[in-house]
């Protein structure tokens, strides 16, 4: 399988305080365990299982994934932030692997 | 080329009127000692071709009709892209003017049609010679609007070929993509909305990633796109997760797609300020009407030339008629078989004002089929009426996620047949 690639969009300015719209989205199969390939084996599951933000370090947003979430889950949420800091976005896949952004924050 | 002289002295149709009577092999029977009312077109496109061949063929020789584009051979756009898919070979797409020229008696002039005198009713040729029209059909397909893509313009079309006129620009492409590294990066930078063939671009998408699933099968597409949603998307994107799961990735404008800059001597694309390093980028840059109708003055603020349904006049100049993708009409998609089916109302349209033959209401329709695999054809199409307002849709269809393999196979055999039908009725 190619390699899941994360992506985030925030926008250009940020205000200490002020809610903003993060979106996050990455690509990745989300294969649910029980569809079938091509020659009618099962694919096994495989799917990002958690997605969670933090900021400098406190966790900000989290959520568990299960079985049919679509592929390339996407979210969206919004928060705030209290001044300038380190955001960092993390999935979770089944397979152990993880995969990170971070996204240094300068407020106004 | 042939040149005509309006003001005066001895002109072709004078010659010929002064010679029919001992001469009747030169003449045209049926307008025996009368001028013959005179069509320019220009571009040998969907629209151009087939507007020349019609308004020949159905007049029977009472219109003197020339027909005015640069290139001796034309290879079509549609199903350039299954050129590229390895569906068709090069020549497949290719076609010459020769029997519109033996077999319907157009004056096929290879030049670049740069100046139209309105008052006069002349168009300028690049080769510095001059024709002079009763009406005149503008059938030039699109340009590329300059600066829509920062980092691109023409100059840059060899290292980010845009392949969007099909020729030269397919080939190398095509070359491109069977030379990528392995595992590489194929970037596509779509067009914003209105552009020739809608779905073209994402059956491009389709027919890339099938060449690369057998000669490069870790490469990954990455498609930066200014819109939110594009025509077939549902069709697409089901075809692309069976076909080629994992493989395309598309960016659209709620990550940035509709902020991208390219670097050509780094070969980078910059998503909303976020360089990444690609190994093909093709560049479909923002479109508008052929040059030669700006030129023409029958453009509005929009780079498109609005034009009366009815019959494909434009509306700054009923002496002119505008055709295809160039034309702002309404309803239809910008593609070969609008194009085709404008032109057979204009062709109507100008017969009946030339001659005075029946001129019926408009009608027209369209098909656009994709190929997104191996015999895995798609189509979307509908029909449409002339309104004062516009030309508007009145009844559509599409094909639907899900379909099983035979109708997907019998809609890709009928997209061949219809290429071969329209490659016909173009060229004769």
């Amino acid at each position: 399988m190619a390699t899941p690639r994360p992506r985030i969009k925030l926008p250009r300015k940020i205000a200490a305080g002020d809610p903003f719209t993060v979106k996050t989205r990455i690509t990745h199969p989300m294969h649910t365990g029980l569809r079938h390939d091509g020659k009618g084996r099962i694919v096994p599951r495989r799917i990002v299982n958690r997605f969670s933000v933090r900021f400098e370090g406190e966790e900000a947003f989290s959520v568990d994934l299960h079985p049919a979430v679509s592929a390339d889950p996407y979210f969206q949420f919004t928060m705030a932030v209290p001044g300038p800091g380190l955001l960092e976005f993390r999935w979770e896949d089944d397979d152990g692997s993880v995969y990170g952004l971070r996204r240094r924050i300068a407020v106004e | 080329m042939k040149q005509r002289n309006d003001t005066g002295g001895l002109s072709r149709r004078r010659f010929l009127a002064a010679t029919a009577a001992t001469s009747t092999a030169l003449a045209a029977p049926a307008v025996l000692g009368q001028a013959r009312p005179r069509v320019v077109v220009v571009g040998g496109g969907a629209g151009g071709a087939t507007a020349a061949r019609y308004i020949a063929k159905d007049s029977k020789g009472a219109v003197d009709v020339t027909l005015v584009d640069p290139s001796r051979a034309y290879y079509s756009c549609f199903f350039s892209n299954l050129y590229l898919g390895g569906f068709r070979d090069f020549a497949s797409i290719g076609h010459t003017y020769g029997a519109l020229a033996a077999n319907h008696g157009i004056n096929v002039v290879h030049d670049w049609a740069v100046a139209v005198d309105r008052e006069k009713r002349t168009v300028g040729l690049a080769g510095g010679g001059s024709l002079g029209y009763d009406r005149l059909v503008l059938s030039p397909g699109i340009d590329f609007r300059p600066g829509s893509v920062p980092g691109w313009d023409l100059a840059q079309q060899n290292r980010m070929p845009h392949a969007y006129k099909a020729g030269s620009q397919t080939q190398l492409l095509k070359a491109q993509v069977a030379a990528m590294r392995q595992g590489g990066v194929y970037c596509m930078v779509a067009p914003p909305n209105p552009f020739r063939c809608p779905p073209g671009p994402y059956e491009r998408i389709s027919m890339v990633a099938h060449a690369l699933k057998q000669s490069n099968p870790k490469a990954k597409i990455l498609i930066v796109d200014p819109k939110a949603k594009f025509s077939k998307q549902g069709l697409f994107e089901d075809g692309w997760q069976r076909h080629y799961p994992g493989m395309v990735e598309r960016v659209g404008p709620d990550f940035g797609g509709d902020k991208v800059e390219v670097r050509p001597a780094s070969m980078e694309v910059v998503v909303d300020g976020e360089a990444t390093k690609v190994d093909v980028c093709n560049v479909i840059p923002a479109q508008q009407a052929g040059r030669i109708a700006a030129i023409a003055g029958v453009t509005d603020k929009s780079g498109w030339a609005p034009v009366v349904p009815h019959t494909m006049q434009s509306r700054a100049d009923a002496n002119i008629h505008v055709l295809g993708d160039a034309s702002l009409q309404g309803d239809m998609p910008k593609s070969g078989f609008s194009a085709n089916s404008q032109a057979k109302v204009c062709a109507m349209a100008v017969r009946g004002a030339l001659t005075g033959s029946k001129v019926f209401p408009a009608r027209f329709s369209n098909t656009c089929w994709s190929l997104i695999g191996t015999d895995d054809g798609v189509k979307v199409g509908a029909a449409y009426k002339a309104t004062d307002a516009k030309i508007a849709k009145t009844s559509g269809f599409i094909s639907k996620t899900g379909e099983d393999a035979e109708l997907r196979k019998a809609t890709y055999k009928e997209s061949i047949g219809w290429y071969a039908a329209i490659s016909a009725d173009m060229f004769g």
